[in-house]
């Protein structure tokens, strides 16, 4: 039949798809000039963790297919780790977030169903602008929170603001290595680059990076015993790490701190220290030598059920062995897990400056990095209000905390949830999970508190799940940015983070996101001419380099090996190792380690020890989604040892209950030699109730469940300059499920 | 001289990370099904509290020389089960019948064979990555290692004659000849199947 | 032009029914336009699948509103459970489950040849089913304007991009929306797809051969 074509239109709903969009295609157009599908190799940078290990990303026919290390990268010398090979997984992963979406179900809970509808980008920032003015304008600008990293963009919306309340978990993470070195060597906060390969002697504290596969330190760790080191491994648990080492001693969790004391006692009271070194490097030694004075190996065998004489040995290959170094990162027996860890990691720092190895090959460096300058000082912004309120995580009753910029989480749940000492109404939140939080049930409720949460993320976490307007993040490989070598730098590289595909989706930069947000907030005048990439070509000319030469560059890095000068001048007022901590002393606490115990002791009721971990596939309770690592690692397990597990009669796979005072989880048990008789440990990443974690959904439970949050009280008590919240320091009780 | 791959694992090095398991079922996703597996990580953990050892071993397929899937494999003219020139062992998904056999024949336990699917319902295993190794590739387990644990080659190589020589294979008295070699850690246990 | 009237009409509905393009199915004259465009090709029968919608079309504004966004964005954006639906062809054409997969590039380049692009604008991925679909418009109504070789040449590249990226996961994924659909608008559109297809498949005339759905379904995104 033939009809005309105007006349068909006008017979039809055709005529109505006209009216829509006249005669124009929807999301086609003419094809300008042939376009190849790209086939090529991108530099850019891994984001996984925070590592930053520079990668070369192999792209066929538009689509990324392999990604390997950047041979020339300080930290990842061609070799990517589990995680950052997973990276592809993530990029495609179907159930990642793509566009802004906005919750029509007000009811919010574990499980509940927010009921999404997808909304513009102006929508998004229209609601938000309006409700964070509406908030800031009846209850004060102090009652909208900041929970994500700091980061310069995002600290200048929260100034501009007026709020004081920006959060960080960093005090689950490292914040006592964070302040302790900061206020005893460096000025700022801790080292990250440690020069493992070129140690001859390696003592772990709990440190077990090479059971996590972290890419650098595993790979140092390696070449260090190829050339013959010593390693011994103290850890409640055998670890990787343990299972590489010499000797394993199985420390009862939080005596560490005895053994490090009666360490540092062995080889003062024997002379083994490093006497130019100590002299003129160092304050403070007459002083750590009276106060050590009981610390002595007999006392530490006690606290530690060490004998005293394997103390010693220990004591004198450290001092012997040089160069010798003691290995940390985050969350070792130094990092936030237990009441007396910001202790161990100050007896930690005596303990290589007695034997001559701080900032040395073959020990703990000031990561020598590129200096990037302060977003205020490339952009000067107008004068920020000043915040009328505290922090309601009281914060500022820690200033040496205050001072590094990070932390803290679990004084800010109780005080959200207490509305004490005023309520919080909104949150703008990135890249946390509720899982970070200890005592996650209790996070929700008092996520339940807030009228409106902004998240942002890339993949639908449980914080997701609780939101009211959800933002897409670019996944990093859709990213751009620039990169310091900092968890290995010996010398000034800087690394370019390049988009390796077009974005998948409506998703943009968080650098962007900040910048809109503050503009559609009104407070334009703070981000006038703001730009990431103004930003990143400031950064690079401090250093010398332009934007144009990074992206020319051929292997995606700037920067030329410098040898390696040992600093002889610290950030201290001193100028050098303060031994004797002027500044912890100046603000009300211990100047050097004095012994504590650990806060939870055993008693009838919770008999066991409890310490975590995470497993080598997941980045936290991030990846738990992708399909071939939760293959390999499909549910978290409970670490208990074959008698105990006998005792309790529990067989291997069994399901247990652990319980702590709070609350109890039901996890699956692995019986195994390598651990304590009276310490259990279950690891992280499971009990995901957001479904949009399809695979990972309904498998092993959350083990932060039953760790307590912290009140500002107890820090106080403590006498903690990190707030450190203290995640492995509990006590638990076990049963057959 | 004819090419005959072989691949050294350094136990000494390996932390049982699982990069290996991971990169191997990105590669090959359309071949392996949810929870099989063409390589894994099996930890053998020996002696008791607090006299521990742990060893993490790459375990897949290992290529023997004197291949008991091969022989078991009933299929004819050509087996499905079969040996390359390069000495792999690969199956013909083409040519396999699902009877089972060398799953069974293999006293390395590295083989399987999962109907229930609707990815591949054919014998598998690894087969070092051959159509890698045809494109001048190295097998995807190699490529990200953080403990550099793998030596792939010809056998030809002196570097990789050099390793065997500290290497050992896993249960020799099984007299298959594989072409995957250990090198110990000390004298740790390893070589538990 | 009534085959690209029904292409265009289904493009649409698999598009996120923000407030223009909700109007357009709220209103309703689509099914009109269904109506007439399947009375031109002769398919009064077809008819009968368009029927249900007069009655799910006759609820309250604001409430299917309301509906259709959360049910769209639950079946194919994101979603608690899992995204029930995601619309890309490359999940179910290939084993993996990825969004991305090796056919993206693929009908991309299949796009390409047809001297068509993706516009900069859009931020979807080019296998997305509503872009597809407009495709097979477009091709289709070139071809009832062209005449000849050029004709054939049209009606060529129609079964070869139907037969290669639509046939083999549209019916399979509709299933997949007809069973876990809360919204009887969208099970509907679900079934009504599925019969557009299989007619298609006829009209095209594609071979048995081709019409391969065998371990299509990919096992990852589940029930």
């Amino acid at each position: 039949m033939a009809v005309s074509r105007r006349e068909f239109m006008k017979l039809s709903g055709a005529g109505a798809i006209a009216l829509l969009f006249g005669d124009q295609f929807r999301a086609f157009e003419a094809l300008a000039q042939e376009k190849g599908l790209d086939t090529k190799i991108v530099h850019t940078v891994c984001q996984v963790c925070s590592g930053g290990c520079a990668v070369k990303a192999y792209v066929r026919d538009g689509r990324l297919v392999e990604l390997r290390g950047n041979p020339d990268d300080q930290i990842s010398r061609g070799i990517l780790c589990v995680k950052g090979i997973s990276g592809i997984q993530w990029l495609y992963d179907p159930d990642r977030l793509k566009f802004p979406m906005k919750r029509t179900n007000p009811g919010k809970g574990i499980g509940v169903d927010p009921q999404f509808v997808k909304i513009s980008w102006d929508e998004a920032y229209g609601i938000i602008a309006q409700k964070l003015n509406e908030y800031k304008e009846k209850f004060g600008p102090e009652s909208i929170a900041f929970i994500m990293r700091p980061q310069d963009f995002a600290k200048r919306l929260a100034k501009a603001i007026g709020t004081p309340n920006y959060f960080s978990h960093h005090t689950t993470c490292y914040t006592t290595h964070e302040v302790v070195w900061g206020n005893t060597v460096t000025g700022t906060g801790r080292p990250w680059t440690t020069d493992y390969a070129n140690a001859k002697y390696i003592l772990s504290f709990g440190w077990d990076m090479p059971g996590k596969a972290k890419n650098m330190q595993t790979q140092h760790f390696l070449a260090a015993i190829d050339k013959g080191a010593k390693v011994t491994v103290l850890d409640p648990r055998y670890t990787v790490t343990a299972s590489k080492a010499n000797l394993w001693i199985p420390i009862k969790p939080g005596a560490d701190l005895a053994f490090a004391l009666a360490m540092i006692n062995v080889i003062i009271t024997q002379n083994l220290y490093d006497k130019k070194f100590v002299n003129d490097l160092t304050v403070g030694f007459d002083e750590v030598k009276e106060f050590i004075k009981p610390y002595n190996p007999q006392w530490a065998s006690k606290i530690t059920e060490v004998p005293a004489a394997t103390i010693e040995k220990v004591a004198k290959e450290f001092a012997t062995n040089k160069p010798a170094v003691i290995a940390t990162h985050k969350r070792d027996a130094a990092g936030p897990n237990y009441a007396n860890s910001w202790r161990l990691s100050h007896a930690q720092i005596i303990l290589m400056a007695l034997v001559g190895n701080i900032d040395r090959l073959g020990g703990p460096i000031m990561e020598r990095m590129p200096k990037f300058p302060s977003l205020d000082s490339v952009y000067p912004p107008p004068p920020y209000p000043k915040p009328k309120a505290s922090r309601i995580d009281g914060m500022e009753k820690f200033p040496l905390l205050l001072k590094t910029g990070k932390g803290s989480f679990g004084a800010l749940q109780n005080a959200v949830l207490e509305g004490k000492p005023y309520p919080i109404k909104a949150a703008i939140i990135r890249k946390h999970n509720i899982f970070a939080f200890p005592n996650a049930p209790n996070m929700v409720e008092a996520l339940k508190k807030l009228e409106f949460m902004v998240v942002m993320d890339i993949h639908p976490s449980e914080m997701i799940q609780m939101a009211d307007i959800v933002l897409p993040d670019h996944h990093p490989l859709e990213g751009g940015a620039i990169s310091g070598r900092q968890y290995f730098g010996l010398y000034p590289q800087i690394g370019i983070q390049q988009p390796v595909i077009k974005p998948l989706y409506d998703t943009k930069g968080f650098r962007n996101i900040v910048i809109d947000i503050g503009k559609a907030m009104g407070l334009g005048d703070y981000f006038k001419d703001v730009s990431p990439g103004g930003y990143d070509d400031a950064a690079l000319k401090a250093n010398g380099y332009s934007m144009e030469e990074l992206k020319k560059s051929p292997n995606g890095l700037l920067g030329e090996p410098k040898p390696f000068v040992p600093k002889t001048e610290f950030g201290t007022p001193s100028k050098k190792i303060e031994l004797y901590a002027s500044e912890l002393k100046k603000h009300g606490y211990d100047p050097l380690p004095a012994w504590k115990e650990k806060a939870a002791k055993p008693s009838k009721e919770f008999p066991l020890y409890f310490v975590t971990t995470r497993p080598s596939v997941f980045i936290h309770s991030t990846l738990q989604n992708l399909e071939a690592n939760i293959q390999v690692y499909p549910e978290n397990q409970c670490f208990i040892n074959t008698e105990t597990a006998k005792e309790l009669g529990v067989k291997n796979g069994d399901y247990v209950i652990v319980e702590s005072p709070i609350n109890k989880i039901k996890v699956k048990a692995k019986v195994t030699e390598g651990i304590r008789p009276d310490t259990v440990c279950v690891d992280h990443g499971f009990g995901h109730w957001s479904k949009g974690m399809t695979k990972a959904y309904g498998k092993g439970s959350n083990e932060g469940d039953i760790i307590p949050a912290r009140k500002v009280q107890d820090m106080l008590d403590f006498n903690d300059p990190s707030m450190s919240d203290n995640m492995n320091d509990l006590c638990v009780r076990v049963n057959r499920a | 001289m004819a090419k005959r791959y072989v691949m050294i694992i350094d136990l000494k090095r390996c932390v049982g990370c699982n990069a290996c398991t991971v990169a191997c079922k990105q590669e090959w996703k359309d071949k392996v099904p949810s929870g099989e597996f063409r390589s894994r990580i099996k930890e053998i953990e020996s002696g008791k509290y607090p006299n521990v050892t742990m060893i993490y071993r790459r375990t897949a397929c290992m290529h023997c020389a004197d291949a008991p899937c091969v022989k078991a494999c009933p299929v004819e003219p050509v087996k499905a089960s079969r040996k390359t020139p390069e000495g792999i062992t690969i199956v013909d998904e083409k040519l396999c019948v699902q009877c089972g056999a060398c799953v069974e024949a293999c006293p390395y336990k590295v083989r399987y064979l999962n109907q229930d699917n609707k990815i591949n319902d054919k014998a598998d295993s690894c087969n070092f990555c051959y159509p890698r190794i045809q494109k001048g590739e190295k097998p995807a387990c190699t490529v990200n290692c953080v403990g550099s644990v793998f030596t792939f080659g010809d056998i030809n190589d002196p570097q990789v004659q050099k390793k065997i020589k500290m290497a050992k294979s896993l249960k020799p008295e099984l007299k298959t000849k594989p072409s995957v070699y250990y090198i110990p850690f000390g004298n740790r246990k390893w070589d538990v199947i | 032009m009534a085959r690209s009237t029904l292409y265009n009409s289904f493009s649409l509905c698999f598009t996120y029914p923000d407030e223009n393009i909700c109007s357009w199915i709220l209103e309703g004259k689509w099914l009109e336009g269904m109506k007439e465009s399947l009375k031109l090709l002769g398919e009064e029968s077809f008819e009968s699948h368009l029927r249900p919608f007069e009655e799910i079309l006759k609820g309250k504004k604001e409430e299917l509103s309301l509906e259709l966004k959360r049910e769209y964005t639950r079946l194919f954006i994101n979603a608690f459970p899992h995204v029930v639906a995601p619309p890309y062809g490359s999940i179910y054409l290939e084993k993996e489950g990825q969004v991305f997969g090796k056919t993206t590039p693929e009908v991309l380049q299949f796009y390409h040849q047809s001297s068509l692009a993706i516009k900069e604008e859009v931020k979807d991925l080019p296998d997305h089913l509503a872009y597809e679909l407009e495709f097979m418009g477009i091709l289709a109504n070139q071809e009832s304007q062209a005449t000849g070789g050029e004709k054939i040449r049209l009606e060529e590249m129609q079964m070869d991009f139907f037969s290669r990226f639509l046939l083999p996961w549209v019916p399979v994924f509709c299933e997949k929306i007809e069973r876990n659909s809360h919204s009887p608008f969208y099970s509907h559109l679900g079934q009504l797809t599925r019969e557009f297809i299989h007619l298609e498949k006829n009209y095209l005339g594609v071979p048995e051969e081709m019409n391969s759905q065998k371990s299509l379904e990919a096992e990852i995104r589940g029930g």
